[in-house]
């Protein structure tokens, strides 16, 4: 075919700038790394990351609501502990009291420590975490749950319980009710009564220095009572601390799966780089000897 | 006529002709680079030869015409590849800033989305920490400005189309008024030539004629005189012989509507509309980028911060602020509505995103128009209207329309719906955000079954008796009685239990499950006092990943990722195929240029040919010389 000097010219221009283009491109990916530069570079690709962006921010999320809830079920989980060797201590001192080899003024010493005891409780049950709020207060957490007046104790939150989502569908409860807590354990005639008026019932028993048998029993169920508490709270717990590893490893996967969809593969983009040079430097070098060429350069 | 005298008119007839020759090849080597330049050659042919009694015998050469490398199939297949290469070029970097400035990482709206629901989620797990509310709160502030930076954004590229689109449009105008004038002058050089082609015009107007394709996609029909017309559209004589046609282009009003692009012949007034005629051409490729993405990002992203803020305020409101009072609004963005000036009647149109339906909002902005006798027209801003008959309120496109007053016919309401320009944080204190339930349920210490009434959550925030006490009581395990005991009304009696009933009333629901006992009680009344309930908190952190959007389908961040999807995957196609378009105008230029082109190698051996024949046309005249010279010493 004929062709024209201006579309050898041309030609060899458009030879050169269309491999500056694409070693640019490529350039660019190593550059910054990247696969996807814009979304028409890959759009199911650009709408998938976008996804994994979500879920990665999401999931990260999910971690730090674990972080606060194992948090707040350490908490708790302590303050029963100390709950539990409180009950514990008042039951040995139930059943020491329940000995007849003791006198009324051993039983008024034994009064003046389930006494301290009873004060201690109730310190535990109005427990504040680190933000100042009642961890038994229910959903009314700004005001004391548990205060005393003519030696009853009354319960003053509600029955609310607070969940926080640990997972995409999984929600955990990071706090129980004083009511569930402390109020409406069994007791041993059939009804039901409050772990603060157990102890308050040894107490005044021992004062009249008339033990019953009734303390030890009631003080039992209180123990058994909170125990549970307790059991349901470590299994919480490992729920918690499940969703972590689940997270973390879920998240470890959806890193690799976005890694795979939008970063570059630099080994293949750096053989690829060299191949466009190596197409531009023959660009250049073809163009520049046919330039060169003319049969002017021949004639006198 | 015989011999030595003849040879001295065919050397000086050979020195004209080959002089031409070369004069036409110094053109040609002169116009090596010149745009639209066709290569001339001169047509050489023997001059009538003389009948003699011996036979016919030469009388030389003369020059018949000079004609350009030309074809006229070849010339259309580079226009029409140009305009085709032009409209993609420009609808693939107009539609590649758009998926840059949606998809982008950082900028785009979804790390926004995201954000804000972390910091949701954040409120939830920790209600009563005022800076986890005030993280919420700014993070909502973020998101609407996110939103109302993609917004002005796309207005930006909507400003800067509208004057693209009618600077094309005069250019269009003026190419199409030379290529009249060129016309004319081309008939007149041919009449002055006596049918010989003035090839530097015919060069001119092809030149004209391919800037114009740039623009817009042509079709040329060749009249007898040598005159061309130009067509564009579906037909619309652009240019008839020596008159040009007019072009007139009005900007977009609005966000969402389309431009409009109308057509006047030469010498006539009315204009006729051709927006959805024109193809091809940097012209076509922006009104097509114009109708195919920017017009469906916008709307879309009005969708978006529509639903985003209604589905949201629609939750909030359900909840109950720290202070204890019923939760407001979180985002502000409802629509608004003006009356038109020339209204006569007196009737007040109001409109507010409907939350079960507000995904199907399908404009940036809307008019309403009472046609009288109970009938409305809405019609979308660049969209197809619908009638409305009655008095409303009307449930439409994902908005309630509610009409008050008495309107008169033609009375006209625009409703602006640009909800990713309007929406903003409807609260300032972080402790409006109603992060409790205002209602607790509960059941009495005393009970002895193991009923228990949960999954309590909030129906109809609007209920004036929302938050009275109400007690269920168990008369026998299978039966209960529900009593209001704030105003000592009996809602039901012996109703039947079974485990899983639901349990609805005065705006709220409830689940009872287990195994109630006589003499058992449970409770539902107002939350007082309850700071750290973050129920409500977790249900607006619920919507994050909520099917609300495209018919329950999708996600918000969903929903988002199909549009930069699509838009991406429009930006590609165009991409693909203006890489090809772009390969077929090369080679139609290559073959233009093979035909049309000059080759120096070309001229140079032409040179050299030209040269050498007229050195022996000269010689020719010197050996007449010596002829006749020899003729006369004989005779002397």
């Amino acid at each position: 075919m004929r062709i024209s000097t201006a579309q050898l010219f041309q030609q060899g221009v458009n030879a050169i700038l269309d491999q500056q283009t694409s070693a640019a491109k490529t350039q660019q990916q190593l550059s910054t790394g990247k696969r996807i530069l814009s979304p028409a570079d890959d759009p199911s690709g650009a709408s998938q990351a976008l996804r994994l962006d979500k879920s990665i921010s999401q999931t990260n999320q999910f971690q730090s609501n674990s972080d606060y809830a194992s948090q707040q079920l350490t908490l708790e989980s302590n303050t029963l502990n100390s709950v539990v060797n409180l009950l514990q201590r008042a039951h040995t001192l139930a059943v020491q009291a329940n000995n007849g080899t003791q006198s009324a003024q051993t039983r008024q010493g034994i009064a003046q420590e389930v006494q301290q005891g009873l004060q201690q409780l109730q310190a535990l049950a109005n427990t504040k975490d680190t933000n100042g709020q009642y961890i038994f207060g229910g959903y009314k957490s700004g005001q004391q749950p548990f205060t005393t007046s003519g030696g009853t104790v009354t319960y003053n939150g509600d029955q609310g319980q607070r969940f926080v989502q640990i997972g995409q569908s999984r929600q955990v409860a990071v706090s129980d009710t004083g009511s569930s807590v402390f109020m409406g354990v069994p007791n041993s005639s059939g009804g039901s009564q409050s772990i603060f008026k157990t102890l308050q019932d040894f107490v005044t028993s021992l004062q009249s220095n008339s033990p019953s048998a009734t303390s030890i029993t009631d003080i039992n169920n209180a123990l058994k009572h909170v125990l549970s508490v307790q059991t349901d709270i470590g299994s919480r717990q490992n729920a918690v601390s499940d969703q972590q590893t689940l997270s973390s490893s879920s998240l470890l996967a959806v890193k690799q799966n976005l890694s795979q969809i939008q970063d570059l593969n630099y080994t293949q983009a750096i053989s690829q780089f060299q191949q466009q040079l190596t197409a531009l430097q023959a660009a250049q070098q073809s163009f520049g000897k046919i330039q060169g060429l003319s049969l002017f350069n021949y004639l006198p | 006529m015989s011999g030595g005298g003849d040879l001295l008119g065919i050397a000086t007839g050979g020195l004209q002709a080959f002089q031409q020759a070369l004069s036409t090849t110094g053109n040609n080597i002169a116009n090596v680079n010149t745009d639209g330049y066709s290569r001339e050659s001169v047509n050489l042919s023997t001059q009538v030869p003389v009948a003699t009694g011996a036979g016919f015998i030469g009388t030389g050469v003369e020059v018949t015409g000079v004609t350009r490398s030309y074809n006229q199939f070849v010339a259309e297949q580079v226009r029409s590849s140009t305009s085709a290469n032009a409209s993609l070029q420009t609808y693939a970097s107009l539609a590649g800033n758009v998926s840059n400035l949606l998809g982008d990482s950082s900028a785009g709206l979804s790390p926004a989305l995201q954000s804000f629901f972390n910091a949701v989620q954040g409120v939830a797990s920790n209600p009563t920490d005022p800076s986890a509310r005030q993280v919420m709160l700014s993070q909502g502030q973020t998101l609407a400005s996110r939103f109302n930076y993609l917004n002005q954004q796309l207005g930006d590229q909507r400003k800067q189309l509208n004057g693209q689109l009618s600077d094309a449009v005069s250019q269009i105008n003026s190419l199409a008024k030379s290529i009249a004038e060129v016309n004319q002058k081309i008939v007149n050089a041919t009449g002055q030539a006596g049918g010989q082609p003035p090839n530097t015009l015919l060069d001119q107007r092809d030149t004209l004629l391919n800037k114009l394709s740039q623009q817009v996609s042509v079709s040329t029909v060749t009249q007898s005189d040598g005159s061309v017309n130009v067509f564009i559209g579906k037909g619309q004589p652009l240019v008839t012989e020596f008159s040009a046609g007019t072009l007139s282009y009005t900007a977009a009003p609005a966000p969402g509507m389309q431009p409009a692009v109308s057509f006047s012949s030469s010498g006539s007034s009315t204009k006729v509309p051709v927006t959805n005629n024109i193809s091809g051409g940097n012209l076509g490729g922006m009104l097509s980028f114009w109708g195919q993405v920017l017009t469906p990002a916008q709307s879309s992203l009005d969708q978006l911060a529509a639903s985003v803020a209604t589905k949201f305020n629609a939750q909030h409101v359900k909840g109950m602020t720290l202070n204890g009072t019923p939760g407001g609004d979180f985002f502000s963005a409802s629509p608004s509505v003006s009356p038109s000036i020339t209204n006569s009647g007196g009737a007040t149109v109001s409109a507010a995103y409907d939350p079960s339906t507000v995904s199907q909002l399908g404009a940036s902005s809307y008019t309403l128009t009472y046609n009288g006798s109970n009938s409305w027209t809405l019609t979308p801003s660049g969209g197809k209207p619908t009638t409305l008959s009655g008095s409303g309120p009307f449930t439409v496109d994902g908005m309630n329309i509610s009409v008050s007053g008495t309107p008169s016919a033609n009375d006209q309401y625009s409703i602006n719906t640009n909800a990713s320009k309007n929406i903003g944080v409807a609260i300032q204190d972080p402790a409006n955000i109603a992060a409790a339930a205002p209602v607790v349920a509960g059941n009495t210490s005393s009970n002895t079954g193991s009923g228990t009434l949960s999954n309590l959550a909030v129906t109809d925030p609007t209920n004036t008796a929302l938050k009275d006490q109400v007690s269920i009581s168990f008369t026998s395990p299978t039966q209960y009685n529900v009593t209001d005991t704030t105003t000592g009304t009996t809602l039901a009696t012996g109703v039947t239990y079974t485990s899983g009933n639901s349990v609805s009333y005065n705006g709220w629901t409830a689940s009872l499950q287990g195994t109630p006992a006589a003499g058992d009680n449970f409770t539902v009344g107002p939350n007082t006092s309850g700071v750290g309930d973050n129920r409500n908190a977790l249900a607006l952190a619920g919507l994050q990943d909520a099917l609300t959007m495209d018919g329950g389908t999708s996600s918000f961040g969903g929903n988002y990722g199909q549009l930069v999807a699509n838009i991406g995957t429009k930006t590609s196609q165009a991409q693909t195929n203006q890489k090809a378009q772009q390969a077929l105008l090369q080679q139609a230029q290559s073959t233009q240029s093979s035909i049309s082109g000059v080759n120096l190698d070309q001229e140079a051996a032409n040179l050299v040919k030209y040269q050498q024949a007229y050195q022996a046309a000269a010689h020719v005249v010197s050996v007449a010389n010596t002829v006749f010279q020899t003729l006369l010493s004989a005779v002397r």
